[in-house]
């Protein structure tokens, strides 16, 4: 193959692409691939264009390596002007063949590391070490991602979106991990991402704009990404699968295998003793799974397994430790203890040591009850963080409890609150405004007169005369008031009836739209009066009319509606004034956003 | 609550308003307006034999139990002509009203404060709830009685019994008493009453006294008040539209959308002032940031407290009101 000025050749294979035999070669500036025969390379992908790779699953009968790459003409960014290529190995030997691929991918897998880090990481150390699990080619995929996070000092586990510890959110233009950080709070919340898909990649909204006031967010997810969880607090049960010889099957993974230890310690003593000079781990793991000392707990019947040394001696330890009863820890005495009970308070057990709380006679059931406590006393501890053992020594912590026990907040001298007087002049003000009668007083002087003046022609208005044996002469006019309240009940009855919306049968795609034009037009109007109700500066004025200009955009879009809903078929007639109807809101609060805009741009021009 | 059943009976409170200046100013003549509510009365009680009746009356110096009335009380003479029962009840009624209206005239003709077209209902309302839990309690336990009460209101509302109305009408509420107002003065709607049949689910009627000078005053009672609560479930009643709970500026007494609250005494105003005029707190005032402030922040501010009672200082929050 030809070379480039100043390259070298690194590795070479046999392979085949498209169909076609040839060599593929792997160089310190870019992978060529080159037909059989031929020199110069038909496949090239230069170190810089270099995007994705993907390797054929461990067990396929193909060994292949797809290569993923931008075009040389596309921008960097420009996701579109992609091209693929796959190399298959050819050879007999399945094992070759993979060991040849993966020196590819190592390369490869540096370039990507090198690229989003810049610095230097192993291909394999992000990937999950899991025996009998996946080997490394199925997880290089993965490495660009894995071991940006190795870099970061992630060990064992890595979680799933990445971390963005360092993103800095409102960078413009925004980088590369501020976009990633972008997707992973629009794939975790489904409506902010319907609102996004329906804005931005329609082309309403712009980017930025639309993140610009939603930083909070993006901050907040950035924060979330970098809390680790901790450790797994749930009943660590060993369930074996059957497979179909017969056998069972355990999984011991790393994790498994640290949770173990967390509620065995004999056992972690044992195996930091054992292995692995004197047996092997799988061997130490085996007779664990095997031995007396597991399967004890698990199931009723105790002597099910074999005699083994080892885990013989973690019974025995086991037991030593809970049969010591000199276990107090001194520290952790409570001075407030009553030493001198007396036989009146506790009637049933007298005076003597308390034979009630017996470690249970029954052995089997013994182990159960020491790893029950064993694993609550851990997970209580973890949520507590262990402050406790930190603050044990000291006298302070004695004080405190001697202190909290003997001083009585009641017997206290009640301090004065520090108060400030709320003096409402005038209380009435909360109930005159629901009172719009704003003549009150004029009739009040007048009546005052009149009063006075007529006294006889009052007592005459109030004069109750009637016999009542004979009350009401007439009704007045029956139909005409039954009329009046017919017609407000049937209203009435007409409001309140339920489905009124789903009367309207209005058709979905309609529906779409009009959600869309009031997604819209409220997203351009967050951003104008969130710049308009801060003090004007000159970037913030043409940011608002830039804004403000965008209105136009959405106004059309409204009116587009209109338009399809007068032109759609549908069982309502009529769907033209109705669909107005609902974008009215939007309408008015546009041409609201507008006029104040104006105003306060005629407000700055004439200053 | 249990639900109601067909056969169970029925405690109405008659609360009728006495208010002497106010019936002068009303289109509708007391006179008619008691004739009319005397037949509601009569044909309430012939609905069911278990159904009770209690008549209130009110004005602004005293609320009198007209019916049941007291026991020294002259004897009522007998007359063939009318039914019973009917006939104590309505001799009772109405000697009662003529006798709080002779004595308010006797008084009114002295001339007195501004506030004389005001009738203290939320006495009347507590009166009247006090009797219906009395009545309720007496009951027994297998027959449950339901209650109600009709305000036949021709005053306006006091802006200074409003803590103590609301407070009836709250109770009013809880106890499962529906309020029914009817108003008859057409000079305003009172918002109180309105909000009263709004909250306890009964009915708010204005009598229409343009045709005829309100003889259908009778056909809207009996249209809409004479149910009792198993009826009112299947029937629409024909009330007024529904009421407008906006907020109003304490300045203005304008409607407002967005507008600013003191922190201290949480006044509403439509403009950024910097003492507030209720509660005289000086304000202090913070900038929003700009930077990554979501817009629809609600409270932004809050009360500090400094050692000098003189020298209080609050801060004005943005309240979006919708």
């Amino acid at each position: 193959m030809l070379l480039l000025p100043g390259e070298t050749i690194k590795h070479t294979s046999e392979t085949t692409c498209n169909k076609e035999d040839g060599l593929l070669h792997f160089t310190n500036k870019r992978l060529a691939w080159c037909k059989t025969g031929s020199q110069t390379p038909a496949v090239e992908v230069l170190h810089d264009h270099f995007r994705v790779q993907k390797v054929s699953k461990a067990e396929a009968k193909k060994v292949m390596l797809r290569v993923t790459a931008a075009l040389p003409t596309g921008a960097p960014g420009d996701t579109q002007a992609e091209v693929t290529h796959t190399f298959t190995w050819r050879h007999a030997d399945t094992d070759a063949a993979v060991a040849d691929r993966e020196k590819y991918v190592a390369e490869l897998s540096l370039i990507t590391s090198k690229r989003s880090q810049g610095g230097t990481a192993a291909p394999g150390s992000g990937a999950v070490v899991a025996p009998g699990g996946q080997g490394a080619p199925s997880a290089s995929g993965q490495a660009g991602e894995a071991a940006a996070a190795a870099t970061s000092g992630v060990t064992g586990l890595a979680q799933g979106g990445g971390e963005y510890g360092r993103v800095k959110v409102g960078a413009v233009p925004a980088s590369a991990e501020e976009i990633k950080l972008r997707q992973d709070v629009l794939s975790k919340n489904a409506e902010l991402g319907k609102l996004h898909k329906s804005l931005v990649v329609s082309g309403l909204v712009p980017e930025d704009e639309f993140w610009s006031t939603r930083k909070h967010i993006l901050e907040t997810q950035a924060i979330q990404s970098q809390l680790r969880k901790g450790e797994s607090s749930t009943w660590l049960d060993l369930a074996p699968t059957t497979q179909e010889s017969g056998n069972f099957k355990y999984t011991i993974t790393p994790s498994v295998a640290r949770r173990i230890f967390k509620e065995f310690p004999q056992v972690k003593r044992a195996y930091i003793e054992n292995v692995p000079h004197r047996i092997s781990e799988k061997q130490f793991w085996k007779s664990f799974v095997a031995s007396q000392f597991f399967n004890r707990g698990r199931s009723a019947d105790a002597g099910k397994g074999g005699r083994d040394t080892i885990f013989d001696k973690c019974t025995q330890e086991e037991d030593a430790l809970f049969d010591n009863t000199s276990r107090h820890d001194l520290e952790l005495l409570n001075n407030l203890l009553n030493l001198t009970r007396t036989e009146e308070d506790s009637v049933e057990t007298g005076n003597a040591a308390d034979f009630t709380m017996r470690p249970a006679s029954k052995d089997s059931k013994l182990a159960l009850i020491r790893r029950f406590n064993r694993h609550s006393e851990l997970v209580l501890q973890s949520v507590l963080n262990s402050k406790r053992k930190h603050d044990m020594p000291g006298s302070s912590v004695t004080n405190q409890a001697i202190k909290e026990a003997t001083i009585l907040d009641d017997l206290d001298a009640p301090e004065a609150e520090k108060r400030v007087k709320l003096n409402i002049q005038d209380k009435s003000r909360y109930f005159t405004s629901m009172t719009t009668d704003t003549n009150d007083n004029v009739p009040m002087s007048d009546a005052r007169e009149r009063v006075q003046a007529d006294s006889s022609s009052v007592r005459s208005a109030l004069k109750i005369s009637f016999d009542i044996s004979r009350p009401l002469s007439s009704c007045g006019n029956t139909q005409a008031t039954m009329a009046s309240m017919l017609s407000s009940a049937h209203r009435l009855a007409m409001q309140r009836r339920p489905n009124r919306i789903q009367e309207l049968h209005i058709p979905d795609d309609l529906n779409h739209a009009v959600a869309e034009c009031h997604g819209a037009g409220t997203e351009m109007l967050r951003h104008l009066w969130a710049l308009l109700r801060l003090p004007p500066t000159a970037d913030r004025q043409t940011k608002a009319s830039k804004i403000v200009a965008a209105f136009d955009g959405v106004l059309k879009r409204i009116n587009e509606t209109i338009v399809k809903a007068g032109a759609a078929e549908s069982k309502s007639a009529n769907l033209a004034s109705t669909i107005e109807s609902m974008l009215q809101p939007i309408t008015t609060s546009l041409h609201t956003g507008k006029q104040a805009y104006e105003r306060r741009s005629s407000k700055v021009v004439i200053k | 609550m249990s639900e109601p059943l067909e056969s169970d009976p029925s405690l109405l409170v008659v609360i009728l308003d006495v208010n002497g200046w106010a019936w002068t100013q009303s289109p509708l003549t007391i006179d008619n307006a008691l004739q009319q509510m005397i037949i509601f009365i009569n044909a309430y009680l012939a609905l069911k034999p278990e159904n009770k009746l209690v008549v209130l009356a009110s004005n602004k110096r005293e609320c009198k139990c007209l019916y049941p009335a007291d026991r020294n009380q002259a004897p009522i003479e007998r007359d063939i002509r009318i039914y019973e029962q009917f006939r104590v009840v309505d001799a009772t009624v109405l000697s009662g009203v003529q006798a709080m209206l002779s004595d308010a005239a006797a008084t009114m003709i002295e001339g007195e404060e501004d506030e004389e077209g005001q009738t203290l209902m939320s006495r009347a309302l507590s009166k009247a709830l006090c009797h219906i839990h009395r009545v309720e309690a007496e009951s027994s336990a297998a027959v449950k009685v339901w209650s109600r009460i009709l305000v036949i209101s021709a005053a306006d509302d006091s802006p200074r019994e409003y803590i103590a109305l609301m407070n009836t009408i709250f109770a009013a509420q809880r106890m499962g008493v529906l309020i029914d107002i009817c108003k008859v003065s057409g000079k305003s709607d009172s918002v109180f009453l309105q909000q009263a049949a709004e909250i306890t689910g009964g009915n708010y009627l204005k009598v229409d006294t343009t045709r005829g000078g309100g003889e259908s005053m009778l056909q809207t009672l009996m249209f809409t008040c004479l149910a009792d609560h198993y009826t009112r479930e299947v029937l629409v009643s024909p009330t007024s539209e529904t009421i407008d709970f906006r907020a109003t500026c304490f300045c203005h007494k304008r409607i407002v959308d967005i507008g600013f609250v003191c922190s201290v005494c949480l006044s509403i105003f439509c403009e950024l002032t910097p003492v507030c005029s209720t509660c005289q707190t000086k304000f202090s005032f913070r900038v929003a940031r700009a930077d990554s402030a979501a817009p629809h922040q609600a409270v932004n501010g809050s009360l500090k407290q400094s050692p000098k009672p003189a020298a209080a200082t609050a801060a004005m929050s943005t309240l979006t009101l919708s």
